[in-house]
């Protein structure tokens, strides 16, 4: 098998679309408005128990809220590569957890504005690219 | 539905004695051997007999099916119900909390409270977390601690040093708990922290509470069943035992959660106890990682948001200062067996309202607070007085 023929697999399907560039998509209460990620899959809203959630798109910019550099292997499911580094990101609509990538990490930092990049996490048993939802630091 | 304040006015619970072993590695005994040794001492402490017990609440994280039951089938059979209780960190002071609601509402006389745990070898997968949060390294424990600690050093300008005061502090009191995982291993320096390395940024190894086996056993009871000279002499009271768990708001934007889950604990603790911050004599605060004790004193309501940090420098939680805090050395300085670490901070504060603390012991403690937490998330606040 050449590396042509891996195949790209979701870390878990339906974190985001297929649009370009893709989008996160999260659950929207009609009843009281609140968002969640991921999208709830039992369509109930945990903040008012509407049930009957709707999927939106969120916004690809926010921010960083807080961070940590991860040193030390976490558990053998972890299927990315140490050091890592994640953190929650404001978007507009709601807090979202998720890795950082093309940055120095020594360089993260509260408030930083950064965007939604789809990019390998590492490669799981069966040899296929774990893909995951990540965000990199932007200008302005 | 009669509240807590109305069931407490019919029956006061009190401490009938303490079980412990000391927390280490027992690396030639199973949890049901070291368990049950924390049973029998707390029966000797009690001078009670195990079929003085009516009702047992055991709280465990990891051990499989059974395992109050097989921790007691160590020291007696009698038939009484055992209930098993998994409230991660938490688990034994909310089964601390339920024996004292089963002894307040009339159910039983004598109950006991037991927490247990072996801990694994190596890291520790976590059920909490779902699969896919594993692939993406999610669950790294510090790593969510570093989050919380980012913030809180940004939003008030709190340092690694603040940080490494805290362990210092518990390593010092910890020298002085017979109990404890670094009893009588020396001090640390705060170079010694900030040289130990990073686990999860600002997360260091020293920073973290090092994982021990060990166990705890507390006999609540009725006044009338009191039976050893100590918990006679010097009886201590339940004034107020609340569990609370994680409040909607943290992953939103639109709803900010006003409520944090210690917040509320420590409001209905006072409610039911009538008393507030400033009658504690000494305290009990949750510190799997050491900056956690910083946030968590100032959500107890013993400071304002910020102000730990600046309180902790000038010793005003040193055993001897203005609110001795985590005396026993903490979870920094007694190690961390999951089932077991809640009633052992219950018995750091029963020791220290019963003047039985030797070295470490705070003068004229009458009232103390314990707090608790473990992931859910829960809350477990209890307040003990002499």
């Amino acid at each position: 098998m050449t590396a042509n023929d891996k195949k790209q697999v979701p870390v878990r399907p339906g974190l985001w679309n297929n649009d370009e560039p893709p989008s996160l998509i999260g659950s929207q209460c009609p009843a009281c408005g609140e968002v969640f990620f991921p999208k709830r899959e039992r369509g109930i809203c945990i903040h008012c128990q509407h049930r009957g959630l709707e999927d939106c798109q969120l916004s690809r910019r926010g921010k960083v809220h807080s961070f940590s550099v991860i040193m030390q292997q976490p558990t053998q499911f972890f299927v990315g590569k140490v050091p890592y580094a994640y953190g929650i990101i404001v978007l507009p609509e709601v807090r979202v957890q998720a890795h950082f990538t093309s940055c120095d990490f020594k360089d993260l930092r509260i408030g930083m504005p950064v965007e939604l990049v789809i990019e390998k996490l590492g490669d799981d048993e069966q040899g296929n690219e774990v893909m995951a939802h990540k965000f990199k630091p932007v200008k302005e | 539905m009669k509240s807590i304040k109305e069931l407490q006015e019919l029956r006061k619970i009190y401490i009938g004695g303490i079980g412990i072993v000391r927390f280490q590695r027992y690396d030639d005994q199973e949890y049901y051997d070291f368990g049950s040794q924390a049973i029998l001492n707390c029966l000797d402490d009690a001078e009670m007999e195990w079929k003085d017990i009516q009702s047992a609440f055991c709280g465990n994280v990891y051990a499989g099916t059974g395992k109050g039951h097989q921790v007691i089938s160590e020291v007696g059979l009698t038939g009484i119900p055992i209930i098993n209780i998994e409230q991660a960190c938490s688990s034994s002071s909310a089964a601390f909390r339920l024996g004292y609601q089963m002894v307040a509402t009339e159910l039983y006389d004598i109950v006991i409270a037991v927490g247990f745990e072996k801990m694994g070898r190596g890291l520790l997968a976590s059920t909490a977390f779902k699969p896919w949060e594993l692939a993406l390294g999610f669950n790294v424990q510090p790593a969510n601690y570093a989050q919380g600690v980012i913030r809180y050093m940004t939003d008030y300008g709190a340092t690694e040093e603040d940080f490494a005061r805290v362990v210092v502090l518990e390593r010092k009191n910890a020298n002085l708990n017979p109990y404890a995982r670094w009893y009588q291993s020396g001090e640390v320096t705060i170079e010694e922290v900030l040289n130990s390395r990073v686990i999860a940024a600002p997360v260091r190894l020293l920073h973290a509470a090092a994982m021990v086996d060990g166990a705890v056993a507390i006999i609540l009871c009725s006044q009338d069943k009191l039976k050893s000279r100590i918990s006679k002499e010097k009886k201590i009271e339940v004034a107020a035992a609340v569990h609370t768990t994680g409040f909607y708001g943290g992953e939103s934007i639109k709803f900010k959660s006003t409520t944090n889950l210690t917040r509320e604990a420590a409001k209905q603790a006072w409610e039911i106890s009538g008393y507030g911050p400033e009658d504690m004599d000494v305290i009990e605060a949750y510190e799997a990682m050491a900056p956690a004790f910083l946030s968590d004193v100032e959500d107890l309501g013993f400071c304002k948001p910020g102000e730990a940090p600046h309180l902790l420098k000038e010793g005003y939680f040193n055993i001897g200062g203005k609110l001795p805090a985590n005396t026993g050395g903490g979870l920094v300085g007694c190690g961390h067996p999951l089932g077991a670490t809640g009633g052992r901070q219950i018995i750091e504060i029963i020791n220290q309202l019963r003047e039985t603390a030797g070295s470490r012991q705070v003068q004229g403690a009458r009232i103390g607070l314990c707090h608790s937490s473990g992931a859910g998330p829960n809350a477990v606040v209890t307040i003990l007085k002499r």
